[in-house]
């Protein structure tokens, strides 16, 4: 008897647990059809002449899915009518959804929201709450309230991110480039580089990386030489190689006597995929790196590493 | 060759749907794939006139992909590239590789609409 009881209690947990993941694996398909529809009709708004009609979310999951939609769109193109943005945020509540949102959710999610916040607001009603935010201990969630105030005023960027108190990270200095390249942040390169704080030269080596501006080679050779922080002095040595410029300084020569063997390696390879010649970099650097270089240029690691 | 069919290759659902949103008034049959095998496939039986492919490691890999959805020597169907990579040596690449057109993201959805309704006009002329 104790054996039936218990084979028909696994049965029913088992059927319980084969519904719930149905439900839930098919309100995901639901949901993503939703935000694709959301997508393609935002899309086709952007562009259409005239009054174009303008798609409508009532709950919460539309809301949801109405907003993962308009990040998606305005992330990946730079035409957007920002007026259009506001204006299906207004006729859909999205701001006050999104504020609510902020309120409740686990700092994963609260990131994920505050991305959406600089997606479609462009006042300065919230910065009291982002710069609140951006002194928060959990890393995802400052960077997030970091790029929210940046979309939400984008003069006041340099302001911004010299007072932060904490290092830019890969993930908060990449979504900068990328609200750089929509042109949603007017930043000059100068001002960054000449700055005195580390932050703004990280920022200024990335973007003269990702634009390859070497118009501004003067600058950073001016870095390697006075910074007397060492992060920006190793970004201004792999930006210097990135622009394939020559590496042939004392202050140059300085920094590499002093890097541990791995921060050594590390810049070999970088020369490596730059193109710096096996010779070039036996003038540079000692005999155990260079001859490193000369197996990894050898290798197929380096064609691994083009693609 | 149908010059009403526009075939996009993405292993992203929403950013095709982006493109599709931005091409749905130009009056042509607009196909979603995810893999370069459906890619093919699908250009076989369906003959487009445009592949938007929006990923360029798809054709970085060494899978032949384009001499795949372009068997005879014509220069159709047209194809653009999309992708988030902005260094000379990828594009000059993907243009040696037979790619009409290289774009990079964050794209502006008016000009791409303006090129590929070019891009149709002109390849249905040569019907």
């Amino acid at each position: 008897m104790i054996y039936i009881i218990y084979i028909v209690a696994v049965l029913a947990l088992a059927f319980y647990y084969a519904a719930a993941t149905l439900i839930i694996l098919r309100r995901r398909k639901l949901f993503t059809r939703l935000r694709l529809n959301y997508i393609r009709e935002v899309s086709a708004a952007t562009l259409c002449n005239g009054q174009p009609p303008l798609p409508r979310a009532t709950t919460s999951r539309e809301r949801t899915a109405m907003l993962e939609a308009l990040h998606t769109i305005v992330s990946h193109s730079y035409d957007i009518d920002s007026s259009l943005i506001r204006q299906i945020a207004r006729i859909n509540h999205l701001e006050p959804f999104i504020i609510s949102s902020l309120k409740r959710r686990s700092p994963l999610k609260r990131s994920k929201y505050l991305l959406f916040l600089g997606t479609i607001s462009t006042t300065e009603r919230h910065s009291t709450m982002l710069e609140r935010t951006m002194q928060s201990a959990h890393p995802g969630l400052r960077s997030c309230a970091l790029i929210a105030r940046l979309c939400t005023s984008p003069r006041e960027a340099v302001a911004t991110l010299s007072q932060i108190d904490f290092d830019l990270q890969p993930f908060d200095i990449m979504h900068i480039i990328m609200l750089l390249r929509r042109g949603a942040l007017p930043l000059a390169i100068e001002p960054l580089l000449e700055s005195p704080c580390p932050n703004l030269n990280i920022l200024g080596l990335a973007i003269v990386r990702t634009f390859s501006l070497d118009i501004v080679s003067r600058q950073i050779y001016d870095l390697t030489a006075q910074s007397p922080d060492l992060r920006v002095v190793d970004d201004a040595i792999l930006t210097l190689a990135t622009l394939k410029c020559s590496l042939h300084r004392h202050s140059i020569r300085q920094r590499l006597a002093s890097m541990s063997t791995p921060q050594r390696k590390a810049l070999c390879r970088h020369l490596s995929l730059e193109g710096y010649s096996p010779q070039r970099l036996q003038s540079l650097l000692a005999q155990p790196e260079s001859d490193y270089a000369k197996r990894f240029i050898a290798s197929y690691k380096r064609e691994l590493a083009h693609t | 060759m149908e010059p009403n069919n526009i075939l996009i290759l993405s292993p992203s659902r929403d950013i095709a749907a982006i493109i599709e949103g931005a091409l749905a008034d130009l009056g042509c049959n607009i196909f979603c794939c995810a893999t370069p095998q459906q890619a093919i496939e699908l250009s076989s039986t369906l003959r487009p006139c445009l592949v938007i492919i929006l990923r360029a490691s798809t054709l970085l890999c060494g899978s032949e992909l384009i001499s795949r959805l372009r068997p005879t020597p014509q220069r159709l169907p047209t194809i653009y590239v999309i992708s988030w990579q902005q260094s000379e040596q990828t594009i000059l690449s993907l243009l040696e590789m037979g790619v009409d057109q290289y774009m990079t993201f964050p794209i502006c959805l008016s000009r791409l609409r303006a090129k590929a309704s070019a891009t149709l006009k002109k390849n249905s002329q040569y019907q």
